[in-house]
């Protein structure tokens, strides 16, 4: 499971299950081709407050800045960064938790299981 | 393995001389219904057959019958269908893979287009009801191993989020969108499109092709299609029905569509004017709604005739040469059962109710989100 991926998951029938606690999880980074205008046309799309928390709960190290910067389209640096975060870095295996209810449900070989 | 591959080879090569020599005229006709016996080992060929009985010639057809007709069972006293869609899909994931390719869907054919051919042409097809543009954000749901969705990915350049059911078909799914080489548009995750995990005005378009026929709940299936969508999305369904046709007093009418339901473990057949109430109450608009099959296209079963797999399958010839070889051991036991059940049946059906005219495979329904 990416972070892309984990930032638009939530709690299934729950609508403050959002974001979901990931706990107890195994990382793996791939590195993959950087698409600076794929990763660009995602920042609109993102819940970024989710995306830092996400990272913070895994321990992963990132130059990510505490709010989107104005110009993103034109910062490299920041695409680079965010591409890493969105894309390289993977949950194998853990367990997501509902903010709202501390259900938990399940990440094994890579793919959410919210069922 | 070697087996398999080898059969795979020598049915593609078979296949593919086949295509050339049916061409010919005159000779051409009479050549058809080698295609069948030859065709590609995941086609709807003999061939297929023959893969699919090596590869499982050691699989437990008695537990999964047993199970399969347990969770219907299930599904038909409490309405939730779930347990018996992991169930059937965990094991006919593959089973329908190896049999008949990626494709768990009818699709409009025409004269001398090959089924493959059909399909990807059944993809433009979805992309442009999609109206799907590249960055968009796009849910399959009741995606099995995902093809539409990494079709769709790959024609338009949106990317597309799969949602299904059995762990079966997340692991395949999952292995294909690496295999395509599409990890960073395509994705899969588990769930059921009755309670999505996902926000609400999450994509910009929705789909589900083949699926909401699983559901016992119409309502809540398409009103989460509608919550996850974003104001001004779409919700593309491509489904299954029963037409104004079917007379449930009738008692053939009735015996085809409920061994439809059956086989594949279903609630009933759902009628169009479900989806257009169950849209509205969810809020959405019409936007179009087509039948993909009327002529020139050939009917949506036609599949299962031009291959004569529906001739085949039909044959008491067939059926006592299987049950012998179960009795005498060559076939594994209850394999009959699951042969009758899963592969004859749904063949059977689904053509002699098209014949009749009671069940469309072919309606693809376009709603907006206001
Ligand atoms: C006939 S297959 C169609 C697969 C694919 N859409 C296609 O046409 O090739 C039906 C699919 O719906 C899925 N499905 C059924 N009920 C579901 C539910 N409640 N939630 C999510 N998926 C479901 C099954 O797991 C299966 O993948």
């Amino acid at each position: 499971m990416k972070l892309l991926t984990h930032n638009m998951l939530t709690s299934p029938g729950n609508a403050r299950g959002f974001p979901l606690k990931i706990e107890g999880a195994t990382v793996e980074e791939v590195e993959t081709d950087f698409n600076a205008e794929f990763i660009s046309r995602m920042v609109a799309k993102l819940e970024w407050d989710a995306l830092l928390g996400a990272l913070q709960q895994l321990g992963v190290a990132h130059q990510l800045p505490s709010a989107v910067p104005d110009k993103y389209a034109e910062d490299e640096a920041f695409l680079k960064a965010l591409h890493h975060v969105l894309v390289e870095v993977e949950v194998m295996e853990g367990e997501l938790v509902c903010p709202e209810t501390a259900k938990r449900f399940p990440v094994k070989g890579g793919i959410p299981s919210l069922i | 393995m070697v087996l398999t591959s080898i059969l795979s080879l020598v049915g593609t090569v078979l296949g593919t001389a086949l295509d050339v020599a049916c061409a010919v005229p005159v000779v051409g006709p009479l050549l058809k219904p080698l295609k069948f016996i030859f065709g590609a080992a995941d086609d709807q060929s003999v061939t297929s057959l023959f893969t699919f009985l090596w590869n499982y010639r050691n699989f437990d057809f008695e537990h999964f019958m047993k199970s399969h007709k347990a969770a219907l069972a299930v599904g038909q006293k409490t309405g939730d269908y779930c347990t018996g869609v992991c169930n059937y899909y965990e094991v006919m994931s593959e089973v329908i893979t190896l049999t008949s390719g990626p494709f768990w869907h009818f699709v409009p054919m025409a004269e001398g287009v090959s089924r493959k051919e059909s399909h990807d042409q059944f993809h433009c097809t979805m992309v442009n009801h999609l109206d799907a543009k590249p960055g968009q954000k796009i849910l399959e749901f009741g995606c099995g191993f995902g093809e539409i969705g990494r079709q769709v990915a790959k024609i338009s350049g949106a990317s597309v989020t799969g949602l299904t059911m059995s762990n079966a078909e997340i692991v395949g799914g999952n292995e294909r969108i690496h295999k395509a080489g599409l990890q960073d548009r395509c994705v899969i995750v588990q769930g059921n499109y009755h309670k999505m995990p996902f926000p609400d005005a999450s994509f910009d378009k929705v789909f589900g092709v083949y699926c909401l026929k699983y559901s016992a709940d119409l309502e809540t299936a398409i009103s989460e299609a509608a919550r996850v969508l974003k104001p001004g999305g779409r919700l593309v369904s491509y489904e299954i029905i029963v037409t104004d046709k079917y007379d449930p007093t009738n008692k053939t009418h009735k015996y085809y569509v409920d061994n439809i339901s059956h086989s594949t473990c279903m609630p009933p057949l759902w009628h169009a004017h479900n989806f257009r109430d169950a849209a509205r109450k969810a809020g959405l608009v019409p936007h179009s709604e087509v039948d993909l099959c009327k002529p020139p296209a050939q009917p949506w079963y036609s599949c299962f005739e031009r291959t004569y797999i529906h001739d085949v399958l039909s044959s008491p010839l067939v059926l006592n040469a299987v049950k012998l070889a179960e009795t005498v051991r060559i076939l594994p036991k209850s394999f009959f059962e699951f042969f009758e059940a899963c592969i004859i049946h749904p063949t059977t059906d689904f053509t002699n109710a098209g014949r009749l005219g009671i069940v469309d495979g072919a309606l693809m329904m376009v709603w907006t989100k206001p």
